[in-house]
Protein backbone atom coordinates (compact mmCIF):
# COMPACT_ATOMS: atom_id res chain seq x y z
CA UNK A 1 0.00 0.00 0.00
CA UNK A 2 1.30 3.62 -0.44
CA UNK A 3 1.96 5.54 1.60
CA UNK A 4 0.17 8.95 2.16
CA UNK A 5 1.45 12.39 2.96
CA UNK A 6 -0.39 14.73 4.62
CA UNK A 7 1.70 18.03 4.56
CA UNK A 8 0.86 20.90 7.51
CA UNK A 9 2.65 24.18 7.09
CA UNK A 10 1.59 25.60 10.63
CA UNK A 11 3.00 27.92 12.94
CA UNK A 12 1.13 27.28 16.00
CA UNK A 13 2.56 24.15 17.74
CA UNK A 14 -0.93 23.64 18.96
CA UNK A 15 -2.97 23.61 16.03
CA UNK A 16 -0.30 21.71 14.32
CA UNK A 17 -0.67 18.83 17.02
CA UNK A 18 -4.06 18.82 17.03
CA UNK A 19 -4.25 18.09 13.51
CA UNK A 20 -1.71 15.67 13.37
CA UNK A 21 -3.40 13.52 15.89
CA UNK A 22 -6.78 13.82 13.89
CA UNK A 23 -5.07 12.57 10.97
CA UNK A 24 -4.47 9.48 12.20
CA UNK A 25 -1.55 6.95 12.63
CA UNK A 26 -1.59 5.65 8.74
CA UNK A 27 -0.38 7.87 7.16
CA UNK A 28 2.68 9.85 6.99
CA UNK A 29 2.61 13.52 8.35
CA UNK A 30 5.34 16.41 7.29
CA UNK A 31 4.79 19.44 8.97
CA UNK A 32 7.22 22.51 8.66
CA UNK A 33 6.70 26.08 9.93
CA UNK A 34 7.72 27.86 7.42
CA UNK A 35 7.45 27.94 3.88
CA UNK A 36 10.61 27.96 2.23
CA UNK A 37 11.23 24.51 4.13
CA UNK A 38 8.13 22.80 3.10
CA UNK A 39 9.24 24.21 -0.76
CA UNK A 40 12.45 22.10 0.04
CA UNK A 41 10.33 18.93 1.54
CA UNK A 42 7.67 19.47 -2.21
CA UNK A 43 10.83 19.42 -4.88
CA UNK A 44 12.48 16.33 -2.91
CA UNK A 45 9.50 14.36 -2.04
CA UNK A 46 6.88 14.37 -5.51
CA UNK A 47 3.74 13.23 -3.89
CA UNK A 48 1.54 14.61 -1.34
CA UNK A 49 -2.05 13.85 -1.17
CA UNK A 50 -3.00 16.73 1.08
CA UNK A 51 -2.00 19.90 2.09
CA UNK A 52 -2.93 22.18 5.35
CA UNK A 53 -1.69 25.49 6.03
CA UNK A 54 -2.72 28.31 8.52
CA UNK A 55 -3.76 31.99 7.82
CA UNK A 56 -0.66 33.48 7.42
CA UNK A 57 1.13 30.93 4.72
CA UNK A 58 -2.13 30.11 3.01
CA UNK A 59 -1.72 32.78 0.45
CA UNK A 60 1.79 32.48 -1.08
CA UNK A 61 1.48 28.26 -0.26
CA UNK A 62 -1.35 27.96 -2.60
CA UNK A 63 0.10 30.00 -5.26
CA UNK A 64 2.76 27.84 -4.77
CA UNK A 65 1.61 24.21 -5.06
CA UNK A 66 -1.03 25.45 -7.96
CA UNK A 67 1.66 26.30 -10.38
CA UNK A 68 3.33 23.08 -9.92
CA UNK A 69 2.19 20.75 -12.46
CA UNK A 70 2.12 18.02 -9.72
CA UNK A 71 0.34 19.34 -7.06
CA UNK A 72 -2.27 20.70 -9.34
CA UNK A 73 -4.68 18.47 -8.01
CA UNK A 74 -3.76 18.15 -4.05
CA UNK A 75 -6.56 19.29 -2.37
CA UNK A 76 -5.26 22.41 -0.39
CA UNK A 77 -7.37 23.43 3.19
CA UNK A 78 -6.75 26.68 5.00
CA UNK A 79 -6.60 26.55 8.55
CA UNK A 80 -9.60 28.72 9.93
CA UNK A 81 -12.26 29.79 12.38
CA UNK A 82 -15.77 28.76 11.43
CA UNK A 83 -18.06 32.31 11.48
CA UNK A 84 -15.07 34.76 10.20
CA UNK A 85 -16.56 37.51 8.14
CA UNK A 86 -17.74 36.45 4.56
CA UNK A 87 -15.74 38.61 3.07
CA UNK A 88 -12.50 37.64 4.38
CA UNK A 89 -12.79 34.87 2.65
CA UNK A 90 -13.71 36.43 -0.40
CA UNK A 91 -10.18 37.26 -0.18
CA UNK A 92 -9.12 34.03 -0.23
CA UNK A 93 -6.81 33.57 -2.87
CA UNK A 94 -8.05 31.06 -5.44
CA UNK A 95 -7.06 27.91 -5.23
CA UNK A 96 -7.99 26.95 -1.80
CA UNK A 97 -9.67 24.33 -1.83
CA UNK A 98 -11.77 24.46 1.54
CA UNK A 99 -11.64 26.02 5.14
CA UNK A 100 -10.99 23.71 8.21
CA UNK A 101 -12.84 25.43 10.78
CA UNK A 102 -10.53 24.46 13.47
CA UNK A 103 -13.39 25.27 16.42
CA UNK A 104 -15.44 22.21 15.05
CA UNK A 105 -15.53 19.21 16.75
CA UNK A 106 -13.09 16.69 16.07
CA UNK A 107 -14.88 14.19 14.48
CA UNK A 108 -16.13 16.43 12.00
CA UNK A 109 -12.41 17.84 11.12
CA UNK A 110 -11.47 14.17 11.29
CA UNK A 111 -14.55 13.28 8.79
CA UNK A 112 -13.03 16.34 6.17
CA UNK A 113 -9.79 15.03 6.25
CA UNK A 114 -10.68 11.48 5.39
CA UNK A 115 -13.08 12.82 2.98
CA UNK A 116 -10.41 14.65 1.11
CA UNK A 117 -7.74 12.05 1.28
CA UNK A 118 -9.80 9.61 -0.40
CA UNK A 119 -10.91 12.03 -2.97
CA UNK A 120 -8.04 12.44 -4.11
CA UNK A 121 -7.15 9.27 -4.45
CA UNK A 122 -10.47 8.85 -6.34
CA UNK A 123 -9.91 11.60 -8.67
CA UNK A 124 -6.38 10.53 -9.80
CA UNK A 125 -6.80 6.71 -10.68
CA UNK A 126 -8.10 7.89 -13.93
CA UNK A 127 -5.99 10.57 -14.65
CA UNK A 128 -6.32 11.42 -18.39
CA UNK A 129 -6.03 14.97 -17.45
CA UNK A 130 -6.91 16.98 -20.80
CA UNK A 131 -6.77 20.55 -20.68
CA UNK A 132 -10.13 21.82 -19.73
CA UNK A 133 -11.98 22.41 -23.30
CA UNK A 134 -13.29 25.98 -24.15
CA UNK A 135 -16.44 25.48 -25.84
CA UNK A 136 -16.99 26.01 -28.91
CA UNK A 137 -19.65 26.93 -31.40
CA UNK A 138 -21.08 25.68 -34.50
CA UNK A 139 -20.22 27.36 -37.50
CA UNK A 140 -21.17 27.45 -41.11
CA UNK A 141 -18.16 26.41 -43.14
CA UNK A 142 -16.82 29.40 -46.00
CA UNK A 143 -18.12 27.70 -48.56
CA UNK A 144 -21.81 27.00 -47.50
CA UNK A 145 -22.21 30.42 -46.16
CA UNK A 146 -20.59 31.14 -49.31
CA UNK A 147 -23.21 29.26 -50.99
CA UNK A 148 -25.96 30.58 -49.20
CA UNK A 149 -25.56 33.91 -49.78
CA UNK A 150 -24.94 34.23 -53.51
CA UNK A 151 -27.68 31.71 -54.26
CA UNK A 152 -30.68 33.34 -51.88
CA UNK A 153 -29.31 37.05 -53.42
CA UNK A 154 -29.62 35.79 -56.63
CA UNK A 155 -33.06 34.06 -55.89
CA UNK A 156 -34.81 36.54 -53.78
CA UNK A 157 -33.55 39.17 -56.65
CA UNK A 158 -35.07 37.41 -59.62
CA UNK A 159 -38.31 36.20 -57.82
CA UNK A 160 -38.86 39.83 -56.12
CA UNK A 161 -41.71 41.00 -58.88
CA UNK A 162 -43.46 36.95 -58.45
CA UNK A 163 -43.30 37.95 -54.21
CA UNK A 164 -44.94 41.00 -54.28
CA UNK A 165 -48.07 39.87 -55.90
CA UNK A 166 -47.86 36.69 -53.93
CA UNK A 167 -47.99 39.35 -50.72
CA UNK A 168 -51.03 41.30 -52.16
CA UNK A 169 -53.16 38.29 -52.65
CA UNK A 170 -52.48 36.82 -49.21
CA UNK A 171 -53.61 40.73 -48.06
CA UNK A 172 -56.75 40.63 -50.41
CA UNK A 173 -57.62 36.63 -49.38
CA UNK A 174 -57.94 37.23 -45.70
CA UNK A 175 -56.90 39.63 -42.66
CA UNK A 176 -53.53 39.39 -41.19
CA UNK A 177 -49.74 40.15 -42.25
CA UNK A 178 -48.33 38.85 -45.04
CA UNK A 179 -45.10 37.39 -43.37
CA UNK A 180 -45.65 34.83 -40.47
CA UNK A 181 -43.27 34.94 -38.04
CA UNK A 182 -42.38 32.01 -36.16
CA UNK A 183 -40.05 31.43 -33.38
CA UNK A 184 -37.77 28.60 -34.10
CA UNK A 185 -34.93 26.81 -32.72
CA UNK A 186 -31.67 26.66 -35.16
CA UNK A 187 -27.99 25.04 -34.57
CA UNK A 188 -26.89 24.83 -31.53
CA UNK A 189 -30.91 25.69 -30.39
CA UNK A 190 -30.44 29.39 -31.31
CA UNK A 191 -33.38 30.93 -31.58
CA UNK A 192 -35.15 33.26 -34.19
CA UNK A 193 -37.74 34.32 -35.73
CA UNK A 194 -38.58 32.38 -39.31
CA UNK A 195 -40.15 33.91 -42.13
CA UNK A 196 -43.05 32.64 -43.87
CA UNK A 197 -46.03 33.78 -45.91
CA UNK A 198 -48.93 33.46 -43.99
CA UNK A 199 -50.86 30.50 -45.13
CA UNK A 200 -53.08 30.12 -41.85
CA UNK A 201 -55.91 32.45 -40.35
CA UNK A 202 -54.77 34.72 -37.64
CA UNK A 203 -56.28 32.97 -34.65
CA UNK A 204 -54.05 29.64 -36.09
CA UNK A 205 -51.91 28.84 -33.25
CA UNK A 206 -54.82 29.00 -30.56
CA UNK A 207 -56.29 26.33 -32.54
CA UNK A 208 -53.36 23.74 -32.10
CA UNK A 209 -54.39 23.07 -28.79
CA UNK A 210 -57.58 22.11 -30.02
CA UNK A 211 -56.40 19.94 -32.54
CA UNK A 212 -53.61 18.14 -30.54
CA UNK A 213 -55.84 15.01 -30.63
CA UNK A 214 -56.39 15.14 -34.37
CA UNK A 215 -52.74 14.43 -34.80
CA UNK A 216 -51.44 12.19 -37.54
CA UNK A 217 -48.27 11.13 -35.54
CA UNK A 218 -49.69 10.22 -31.55
CA UNK A 219 -49.35 6.72 -30.82
CA UNK A 220 -50.76 6.51 -27.86
CA UNK A 221 -53.92 4.11 -27.39
CA UNK A 222 -55.91 5.81 -24.70
CA UNK A 223 -58.37 3.31 -24.35
CA UNK A 224 -55.42 0.74 -22.55
CA UNK A 225 -56.46 2.54 -19.59
CA UNK A 226 -56.87 0.14 -16.66
CA UNK A 227 -59.38 2.41 -14.28
CA UNK A 228 -59.90 1.02 -10.75
CA UNK A 229 -61.89 3.66 -8.54
CA UNK A 230 -61.24 6.41 -10.75
CA UNK A 231 -57.11 5.93 -10.54
CA UNK A 232 -54.92 4.67 -13.34
CA UNK A 233 -52.49 1.59 -12.42
CA UNK A 234 -50.29 0.75 -14.41
CA UNK A 235 -49.79 -3.13 -15.72
CA UNK A 236 -47.22 -4.17 -13.71
CA UNK A 237 -48.59 -3.40 -10.46
CA UNK A 238 -51.54 -4.99 -11.72
CA UNK A 239 -50.30 -8.04 -12.77
CA UNK A 240 -49.01 -8.30 -9.06
CA UNK A 241 -52.34 -7.09 -7.76
CA UNK A 242 -50.92 -4.47 -5.05
CA UNK A 243 -51.86 -0.83 -5.31
CA UNK A 244 -49.55 1.42 -6.94
CA UNK A 245 -46.08 1.98 -4.70
CA UNK A 246 -45.38 5.50 -7.44
CA UNK A 247 -48.38 7.54 -7.35
CA UNK A 248 -48.38 10.76 -8.94
CA UNK A 249 -51.38 13.23 -8.27
CA UNK A 250 -53.49 14.63 -11.07
CA UNK A 251 -56.46 17.10 -10.66
CA UNK A 252 -58.87 14.65 -9.97
CA UNK A 253 -57.48 11.50 -9.86
CA UNK A 254 -54.24 9.36 -8.95
CA UNK A 255 -51.93 7.89 -11.89
CA UNK A 256 -49.09 5.50 -11.73
CA UNK A 257 -45.78 7.00 -12.54
CA UNK A 258 -44.66 4.43 -15.15
CA UNK A 259 -47.92 4.67 -16.60
CA UNK A 260 -47.82 8.51 -17.09
CA UNK A 261 -44.01 8.30 -17.84
CA UNK A 262 -44.64 5.82 -20.94
CA UNK A 263 -48.07 8.48 -22.00
CA UNK A 264 -45.39 11.33 -22.37
CA UNK A 265 -43.37 9.08 -24.31
CA UNK A 266 -45.90 7.79 -26.83
CA UNK A 267 -46.89 11.23 -27.08
CA UNK A 268 -45.97 12.69 -30.81
CA UNK A 269 -43.05 14.94 -31.13
CA UNK A 270 -44.35 16.66 -34.38
CA UNK A 271 -48.05 17.64 -35.03
CA UNK A 272 -49.07 17.67 -37.94
CA UNK A 273 -52.91 17.35 -39.45
CA UNK A 274 -54.50 16.22 -42.97
CA UNK A 275 -56.87 18.78 -44.37
CA UNK A 276 -56.17 21.32 -41.86
CA UNK A 277 -58.94 23.47 -41.37
CA UNK A 278 -57.09 26.49 -40.31
CA UNK A 279 -55.39 27.19 -43.57
CA UNK A 280 -56.23 29.85 -45.55
CA UNK A 281 -57.83 29.85 -49.47
CA UNK A 282 -54.72 30.69 -51.19
CA UNK A 283 -53.09 28.93 -48.37
CA UNK A 284 -53.28 25.75 -49.79
CA UNK A 285 -51.43 26.47 -53.08
CA UNK A 286 -49.02 28.74 -51.55
CA UNK A 287 -47.73 25.43 -49.12
CA UNK A 288 -48.56 23.20 -52.22
CA UNK A 289 -46.13 25.18 -54.34
CA UNK A 290 -43.65 25.97 -51.47
CA UNK A 291 -44.24 29.01 -52.40
CA UNK A 292 -44.67 29.88 -48.60
CA UNK A 293 -41.42 29.15 -47.76
CA UNK A 294 -39.45 31.88 -49.90
CA UNK A 295 -38.97 34.59 -47.21
CA UNK A 296 -36.92 32.19 -45.64
CA UNK A 297 -34.45 33.25 -48.03
CA UNK A 298 -34.07 36.18 -46.02
CA UNK A 299 -33.17 34.13 -43.25
CA UNK A 300 -30.78 32.35 -45.04
CA UNK A 301 -28.97 35.81 -46.10
CA UNK A 302 -28.91 37.16 -42.85
CA UNK A 303 -27.21 34.08 -41.28
CA UNK A 304 -30.21 32.14 -39.28
CA UNK A 305 -30.35 29.30 -41.82
CA UNK A 306 -28.58 27.69 -44.70
CA UNK A 307 -29.59 26.51 -47.96
CA UNK A 308 -29.56 22.90 -47.05
CA UNK A 309 -30.01 21.72 -42.91
CA UNK A 310 -31.94 20.13 -40.55
CA UNK A 311 -35.38 21.54 -40.05
CA UNK A 312 -35.79 24.40 -37.54
CA UNK A 313 -38.03 23.45 -35.25
CA UNK A 314 -40.60 25.19 -33.19
CA UNK A 315 -39.66 25.13 -29.82
CA UNK A 316 -42.26 23.21 -28.30
CA UNK A 317 -40.90 20.57 -30.60
CA UNK A 318 -37.50 21.36 -30.48
CA UNK A 319 -37.04 20.89 -26.67
CA UNK A 320 -38.73 17.60 -26.87
CA UNK A 321 -35.32 16.51 -28.76
CA UNK A 322 -32.77 17.78 -26.07
CA UNK A 323 -32.02 14.38 -24.70
CA UNK A 324 -28.95 12.50 -24.69
CA UNK A 325 -30.17 10.40 -27.43
CA UNK A 326 -30.97 13.01 -29.92
CA UNK A 327 -29.19 16.49 -29.11
CA UNK A 328 -26.25 15.88 -31.86
CA UNK A 329 -29.34 17.07 -34.32
CA UNK A 330 -28.98 20.84 -33.19
CA UNK A 331 -24.92 20.32 -34.12
CA UNK A 332 -25.95 20.88 -37.53
CA UNK A 333 -26.76 23.92 -39.53
CA UNK A 334 -30.69 24.84 -40.02
CA UNK A 335 -31.63 24.86 -43.20
CA UNK A 336 -34.33 25.18 -45.86
CA UNK A 337 -34.12 21.92 -47.09
CA UNK A 338 -33.13 18.84 -45.77
CA UNK A 339 -32.18 14.94 -46.24
CA UNK A 340 -35.59 14.03 -45.00
CA UNK A 341 -37.37 16.36 -47.52
CA UNK A 342 -35.89 14.65 -50.53
CA UNK A 343 -35.55 11.07 -48.92
CA UNK A 344 -39.13 10.16 -48.56
CA UNK A 345 -41.59 12.65 -48.52
CA UNK A 346 -40.47 13.41 -51.92
CA UNK A 347 -41.54 10.42 -53.44
CA UNK A 348 -45.32 10.61 -52.06
CA UNK A 349 -44.82 8.28 -49.34
CA UNK A 350 -46.60 7.68 -45.83
CA UNK A 351 -45.56 9.83 -43.04
CA UNK A 352 -42.15 9.33 -41.43
CA UNK A 353 -42.26 8.92 -38.13
CA UNK A 354 -40.35 11.50 -35.98
CA UNK A 355 -37.55 9.55 -35.18
CA UNK A 356 -36.93 8.50 -38.49
CA UNK A 357 -36.79 12.28 -39.18
CA UNK A 358 -34.59 12.83 -35.87
CA UNK A 359 -31.76 10.09 -37.13
CA UNK A 360 -32.01 11.37 -40.79
CA UNK A 361 -31.19 15.15 -38.84
CA UNK A 362 -28.50 13.66 -37.33
CA UNK A 363 -27.15 11.96 -40.11
CA UNK A 364 -26.81 14.69 -42.23
CA UNK A 365 -25.35 17.00 -39.18
CA UNK A 366 -22.33 14.39 -38.66
CA UNK A 367 -22.00 13.41 -42.59
CA UNK A 368 -22.77 17.14 -44.94
CA UNK A 369 -20.54 17.95 -46.97
CA UNK A 370 -20.53 20.36 -50.35
CA UNK A 371 -21.28 17.19 -52.42
CA UNK A 372 -24.29 15.98 -50.54
CA UNK A 373 -25.60 19.33 -50.51
CA UNK A 374 -25.34 19.89 -54.12
CA UNK A 375 -27.12 16.60 -54.05
CA UNK A 376 -29.97 17.48 -51.87
CA UNK A 377 -30.31 20.69 -53.83
CA UNK A 378 -30.56 18.60 -57.06
CA UNK A 379 -33.53 16.47 -55.88
CA UNK A 380 -35.44 19.11 -53.75
CA UNK A 381 -36.15 20.79 -57.47
CA UNK A 382 -37.81 18.36 -58.37
CA UNK A 383 -39.62 17.27 -55.04
CA UNK A 384 -41.15 21.05 -54.43
CA UNK A 385 -44.99 20.36 -55.77
CA UNK A 386 -45.86 17.86 -53.06
CA UNK A 387 -48.88 15.28 -53.97
CA UNK A 388 -49.57 14.87 -49.98
CA UNK A 389 -51.70 17.49 -48.37
CA UNK A 390 -49.63 17.78 -45.02
CA UNK B 1 -20.02 46.61 -13.90
CA UNK B 2 -21.59 43.63 -13.13
CA UNK B 3 -19.40 40.95 -14.31
CA UNK B 4 -21.03 37.88 -15.73
CA UNK B 5 -22.08 35.06 -13.42
CA UNK B 6 -20.15 32.09 -13.49
CA UNK B 7 -21.48 28.67 -14.13
CA UNK B 8 -19.79 25.07 -14.20
CA UNK B 9 -21.43 22.74 -16.52
CA UNK B 10 -20.64 18.84 -16.24
CA UNK B 11 -22.03 17.18 -18.77
CA UNK B 12 -20.54 13.91 -21.14
CA UNK B 13 -22.68 15.12 -24.61
CA UNK B 14 -20.72 17.25 -26.05
CA UNK B 15 -24.28 18.11 -28.41
CA UNK B 16 -26.51 18.64 -25.02
CA UNK B 17 -23.20 20.98 -24.24
CA UNK B 18 -23.41 22.99 -27.40
CA UNK B 19 -27.30 23.74 -26.46
CA UNK B 20 -26.42 25.33 -23.31
CA UNK B 21 -23.59 27.05 -24.43
CA UNK B 22 -25.54 28.62 -27.03
CA UNK B 23 -28.25 29.68 -24.72
CA UNK B 24 -26.33 30.53 -21.40
CA UNK B 25 -23.32 32.18 -22.72
CA UNK B 26 -24.90 35.70 -23.54
CA UNK B 27 -25.74 35.65 -19.73
CA UNK B 28 -23.07 33.81 -18.02
CA UNK B 29 -19.70 32.75 -18.20
CA UNK B 30 -19.19 29.11 -18.62
CA UNK B 31 -16.98 26.21 -18.41
CA UNK B 32 -17.54 23.33 -19.45
CA UNK B 33 -16.23 19.76 -17.85
CA UNK B 34 -17.02 16.72 -19.66
CA UNK B 35 -16.74 14.39 -17.27
CA UNK B 36 -17.29 14.47 -13.36
CA UNK B 37 -13.59 14.08 -12.32
CA UNK B 38 -12.95 17.09 -14.71
CA UNK B 39 -15.49 18.96 -12.47
CA UNK B 40 -14.22 17.57 -9.28
CA UNK B 41 -10.61 18.46 -10.18
CA UNK B 42 -11.82 22.37 -10.87
CA UNK B 43 -13.21 22.11 -7.75
CA UNK B 44 -10.60 20.50 -6.16
CA UNK B 45 -8.13 23.38 -7.37
CA UNK B 46 -10.10 25.78 -5.88
CA UNK B 47 -12.29 27.36 -8.92
CA UNK B 48 -15.15 29.14 -7.89
CA UNK B 49 -18.13 28.65 -9.57
CA UNK B 50 -21.58 30.50 -8.76
CA UNK B 51 -23.90 27.90 -10.10
CA UNK B 52 -23.19 24.16 -10.60
CA UNK B 53 -25.38 22.38 -13.45
CA UNK B 54 -24.84 18.90 -13.50
CA UNK B 55 -25.94 15.58 -15.35
CA UNK B 56 -26.41 12.50 -12.70
CA UNK B 57 -25.22 10.33 -14.40
CA UNK B 58 -21.47 10.56 -14.96
CA UNK B 59 -18.76 7.91 -14.85
CA UNK B 60 -16.45 7.27 -12.01
CA UNK B 61 -17.89 10.83 -9.84
CA UNK B 62 -21.42 11.51 -10.79
CA UNK B 63 -23.48 14.26 -10.23
CA UNK B 64 -24.58 13.31 -6.94
CA UNK B 65 -20.96 12.73 -5.69
CA UNK B 66 -19.82 16.33 -7.03
CA UNK B 67 -23.26 17.90 -5.14
CA UNK B 68 -21.32 16.03 -1.76
CA UNK B 69 -18.26 17.45 -2.75
CA UNK B 70 -19.79 21.03 -2.66
CA UNK B 71 -21.56 21.08 0.06
CA UNK B 72 -18.25 19.73 2.22
CA UNK B 73 -16.40 22.96 1.51
CA UNK B 74 -17.10 26.02 3.32
CA UNK B 75 -16.22 28.18 0.40
CA UNK B 76 -18.90 26.00 -2.11
CA UNK B 77 -21.37 24.61 0.80
CA UNK B 78 -24.00 27.81 -0.79
CA UNK B 79 -23.65 27.33 -3.79
CA UNK B 80 -26.72 26.29 -6.25
CA UNK B 81 -26.60 23.14 -7.50
CA UNK B 82 -28.70 22.24 -10.36
CA UNK B 83 -29.13 18.57 -12.24
CA UNK B 84 -30.01 18.18 -15.71
CA UNK B 85 -30.57 14.32 -16.36
CA UNK B 86 -32.42 11.72 -18.11
CA UNK B 87 -33.22 10.19 -15.23
CA UNK B 88 -36.64 11.62 -14.37
CA UNK B 89 -38.82 9.49 -11.86
CA UNK B 90 -39.61 10.84 -8.60
CA UNK B 91 -37.61 8.56 -6.38
CA UNK B 92 -34.59 9.80 -8.29
CA UNK B 93 -35.51 13.37 -7.58
CA UNK B 94 -36.39 12.70 -4.16
CA UNK B 95 -32.94 11.47 -3.56
CA UNK B 96 -31.02 14.37 -5.21
CA UNK B 97 -33.24 17.18 -3.66
CA UNK B 98 -32.19 15.47 -0.09
CA UNK B 99 -28.58 15.21 -1.09
CA UNK B 100 -28.23 18.96 -1.08
CA UNK B 101 -29.25 19.53 -4.79
CA UNK B 102 -31.47 22.46 -5.04
CA UNK B 103 -33.69 21.96 -8.37
CA UNK B 104 -33.73 19.29 -11.05
CA UNK B 105 -34.68 19.45 -14.28
CA UNK B 106 -35.40 16.38 -17.01
CA UNK B 107 -34.12 15.42 -20.34
CA UNK B 108 -35.37 16.46 -22.80
CA UNK B 109 -35.24 20.18 -21.75
CA UNK B 110 -35.79 23.59 -22.88
CA UNK B 111 -32.72 25.32 -22.38
CA UNK B 112 -34.57 28.40 -21.96
CA UNK B 113 -36.08 26.72 -18.86
CA UNK B 114 -32.31 25.76 -18.00
CA UNK B 115 -31.90 29.39 -18.08
CA UNK B 116 -34.65 30.87 -15.85
CA UNK B 117 -34.11 28.10 -13.07
CA UNK B 118 -29.99 29.79 -13.27
CA UNK B 119 -31.36 33.22 -12.55
CA UNK B 120 -34.02 32.23 -10.20
CA UNK B 121 -31.37 30.56 -7.89
CA UNK B 122 -28.86 33.26 -8.45
CA UNK B 123 -31.34 35.39 -7.04
CA UNK B 124 -32.03 33.81 -4.28
CA UNK B 125 -28.01 33.05 -3.35
CA UNK B 126 -27.61 36.39 -3.67
CA UNK B 127 -30.58 37.52 -1.40
CA UNK B 128 -29.04 35.51 1.22
CA UNK B 129 -25.65 36.09 0.87
CA UNK B 130 -26.54 39.91 1.27
CA UNK B 131 -28.31 38.97 4.65
CA UNK B 132 -25.29 36.88 5.83
CA UNK B 133 -22.92 39.85 4.95
CA UNK B 134 -25.34 42.25 7.10
CA UNK B 135 -25.02 39.47 9.96
CA UNK B 136 -21.51 39.63 9.86
CA UNK B 137 -20.78 43.55 10.08
CA UNK B 138 -21.18 44.09 13.87
CA UNK B 139 -18.53 46.72 14.70
CA UNK B 140 -19.64 48.63 11.40
CA UNK B 141 -23.00 49.18 13.39
CA UNK B 142 -21.93 49.84 16.51
CA UNK B 143 -19.74 52.22 16.04
CA UNK B 144 -22.29 54.51 14.33
CA UNK B 145 -23.96 55.95 16.62
CA UNK B 146 -27.79 55.78 17.37
CA UNK B 147 -28.96 57.86 14.11
CA UNK B 148 -27.41 55.62 11.10
CA UNK B 149 -28.46 52.18 12.20
CA UNK B 150 -28.55 50.82 8.84
CA UNK B 151 -25.40 52.13 7.56
CA UNK B 152 -24.28 49.02 5.66
CA UNK B 153 -27.72 48.71 4.10
CA UNK B 154 -27.95 52.01 2.87
CA UNK B 155 -24.47 52.05 1.60
CA UNK B 156 -25.30 48.53 -0.39
CA UNK B 157 -28.33 50.46 -1.40
CA UNK B 158 -26.25 53.53 -2.70
CA UNK B 159 -23.57 51.29 -4.57
CA UNK B 160 -25.20 48.25 -5.46
CA UNK B 161 -23.01 45.91 -6.88
CA UNK B 162 -20.14 47.45 -6.57
CA UNK B 163 -20.44 47.28 -2.33
CA UNK B 164 -21.82 43.87 -2.24
CA UNK B 165 -19.02 41.73 -4.80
Amino acid sequence: MPIIYVLLVIEDDLIANRIASLVGSGHSIVRFKEINESERWLTDNQQVDLIITDRTNGDVMVSLVRNKRDYRLVPFLIVSRLGESPLEQATLATGVTDLLAINEDNYRIQTKISYYLSLSDQIRTFDNARPITTPTQFRLPWWKRFLDISVSFTILLLLSPMLLVVAIVIVLDSKGPVIYRSKRAGANFHVFNMYKFRTMKVEADQLLGQLASNNIYDKTDHKSDVSINGSITCSACEANGVPCQKLLFDHDRHICEKHYLQETQGKAKFMKFRNDPRITRIGTFLRNSSIDELPQLVNILVGDMSLVGNRPLPLYEAEKLTSDEFAKRFAGPAGLTGLWQVKKRGKGQGPMSDKERTLLDIEYSTTFSFKTDALIIWQTIFSLWQKENV
Amino acid sequence: MKTKRHILIADENQYVVDILVQTLSKDFKITVANTGQEAARLLIQGNRFDTVLTELELPFFNGLELTKLIRMSHLTSQTPVIILSNVSDSTTRIECLEQGVDAFLSKPFNPLEVKAKLHALLRRADLSNQETQDNHSPQLKSENKTSWPHRSRIVSMLLGDLAVS
